[in-house]
């Protein structure tokens, strides 16, 4: 059949252990990257080398403040993560569905290759029908969004659940532990960290289709006002709003590590940090 | 695993039924949005196993596969150099780490208004989206080198060649496939993206155009062509991926089913 093509991945761990003078050397070469590519971009721009939709970097950072002032910014921000965060509860509900199919080999067998098909379509085809069906609201990103999380998580949660080791399963059978049981103390902790690894991933795309539902369907938020400035042909506040977008990115990434590790504290690839 | 018709007949039931209860509900269907699926494959057969096919479908498709082989070498080579010089490593990892971050959607506005509309700026917005899972992976691909492999190299200096060839490219080759895998998955995304967004033409720009004029028989037959792509692709990547890996994964499949 297929082969696996999930990995558990425990978030990666933040660099412990290194001598504090040597951190302190690759903090500065890690910033060297970044500060020499916003001044090698600050440097060309006004030398008038780049085109005048680019503007330099220190623009982008003046405009940036008035965006922050402004509580467009805010209330769009509080928008596109109200569906993030709608979008990534209502992805969750398959989990249940997920150990279902995984535990039993036959259901398994029945629902793989819709789960395959699904999983592998790119999702935003649904925005047309979405459009249609809902028009501009949240109930049309939802829908986008949903469809791509859901697919995921329940992708990863199967495979969870599949892995569990035969000896331990047999174990369980032989000591007579009842199936409620097995399913708490053997299939889930199992499965927990793969099912870790698709929230992850279905986060990281739920904020890149929000924001894509916005900038083409029109849907209030971040991605509304992106469309915005740049209509308008305000490039500065476009960069901002952009590279603040990746920051929201970050923050929600960093968020979900943080709690990845917090629940699956016990579990053996969580524990002990850096290897 | 052998092929036996009772397990074939398990597999196909769910998709099977599937369809057919939807063309029997369709059938009669009056509703603008949900046309009957006769109606729909129809429709599908004559736009694109004809013409369309060619004029609408077949760029896309090109740009998507330009896209993902730059990407891909961009990626590989990439990982490559920031592990044969660390400095040049750390440098660039953060740079990395954040464009992965950033929604690449939000940079369509951007990069509509730098490159305008056309090939250039979707094949630039698919090797954003593609390459940075690439190069990620691949960093943890070259990075996890078994230690003795390590050992051995240092006592028995070989060419810096023969030893990316030999040693560190077949080490890092599971996690690269692993890092390609996303980013096909995100470059078909974005090709569909970036026609729906900035495009006169293309398999996206088609679908969306469709539902905005309510041509509903032409958006779902649109759905549906971006759908079998989406799933054509995955499955020739892991064609491709089984061949190329196979002295990496049949050992693994073996001791699978030895379990």
């Amino acid at each position: 059949m297929t082969t696996t093509s999930t990995q558990v991945a425990p978030a990666p761990a933040t660099g412990t252990g290194v001598k504090p003078r040597r951190r302190l050397v690759h903090a500065a070469q890690a910033s060297a990257g970044l500060l020499g590519f916003a001044l090698a971009w600050e440097v060309l721009a006004r030398a008038g080398a780049l085109p005048p939709e680019l503007p330099p970097p220190t623009e982008i950072l003046v405009a940036s403040f008035g965006e922050f002032a402004s509580p467009a910014l805010w209330v769009g921000t509080a928008r596109t993560l109200q569906t993030w965060a709608l979008a990534m509860l209502l992805s969750m509900l398959v989990i249940p569905i997920g150990v279902a199919l995984g535990i039993s080999a036959t259901a398994f067998r029945a629902s793989w290759f819709v789960v395959e098909f699904c999983r592998t379509i790119p999702p935003v085809v649904i925005l047309p029908l979405a459009v249609l069906q809902f028009g501009v609201t949240m109930q049309m990103s939802l829908l986008v969004v949903v469809f791509s999380g859901a697919w995921t998580i329940l992708y990863n949660t199967i495979y969870g659940a599949r892995d569990v080791d035969p000896v331990a399963t047999q174990t369980a059978k032989v000591y007579g532990i009842s199936p409620m049981r097995r399913l708490t103390h053997v299939i889930l902790p199992t499965a927990a960290p793969f099912i870790a690894t698709g929230v992850r991933i279905a986060s990281a795309g739920a904020l890149l289709l929000t924001i894509l539902t916005e900038l083409i369907g029109g849907a209030p938020g971040v991605g509304q006002s992106i469309v915005e400035a740049q209509q308008a042909g305000a490039y500065a506040p476009m960069f901002a709003l952009i590279i603040f977008t990746g920051l929201l990115g970050l923050a929600l990434n960093y968020l979900i590590v943080a709690l990845e590790s917090k629940v699956l504290a016990w579990h053996p690839a969580y524990r002990g940090g850096s290897k | 695993m052998s092929f036996s018709w009772r397990r074939l007949a398990v597999a196909a039931a769910l998709p099977v039924t599937i369809v057919v209860v939807w063309w029997l509900v369709s059938a009669r269907s009056l509703h603008p949005f949900y046309p009957p699926l006769s109606e729909i494959f129809d429709r599908f057969a004559t736009l694109w196993f004809g013409g369309r096919f060619v004029t609408d479908a077949l760029p896309s498709l090109r740009n998507a596969a330009i896209g993902f082989a730059i990407a891909s070498i961009v990626g590989a080579l990439g990982a490559y150099a920031m592990t044969l010089w660390a400095p040049v490593g750390r440098m660039f990892g953060p740079v990395v780490y954040f464009i992965q971050a950033v929604p690449n959607t939000a940079l369509l506005p951007a990069a509509l208004i730098v490159l305008g509309i056309g090939a250039n700026m979707h094949v630039a917005m698919i090797v954003l989206a593609a390459f940075p899972s690439i190069l990620l992976n691949s960093l943890t691909g070259f990075r996890s080198i078994e230690p003795q492999l390590v050992d051995t190299m240092a006592i028995y200096p070989a060419h810096p060649i023969r030893r990316l060839l030999q040693v560190e490219l077949p080490s890092a080759a599971p996690h690269v496939f692993a890092g390609m895998r996303t980013g096909l998955r995100r470059a078909v995304l974005m090709m569909v993206a970036a026609e729906m967004f900035g495009a006169e033409s293309g398999i996206g720009y088609f679908t969306l155009q469709a539902s905005r004029t309510f041509r509903t028989v032409d958006m779902w037959a649109g759905i549906l062509l971006l759908g079998v792509i989406g799933y054509v692709a995955n499955v020739i990547f892991q064609l491709v991926e089984n061949r190329v890996l196979r002295w990496y994964l049949a050992p693994r499949a073996q001791q699978r089913q030895g379990a």
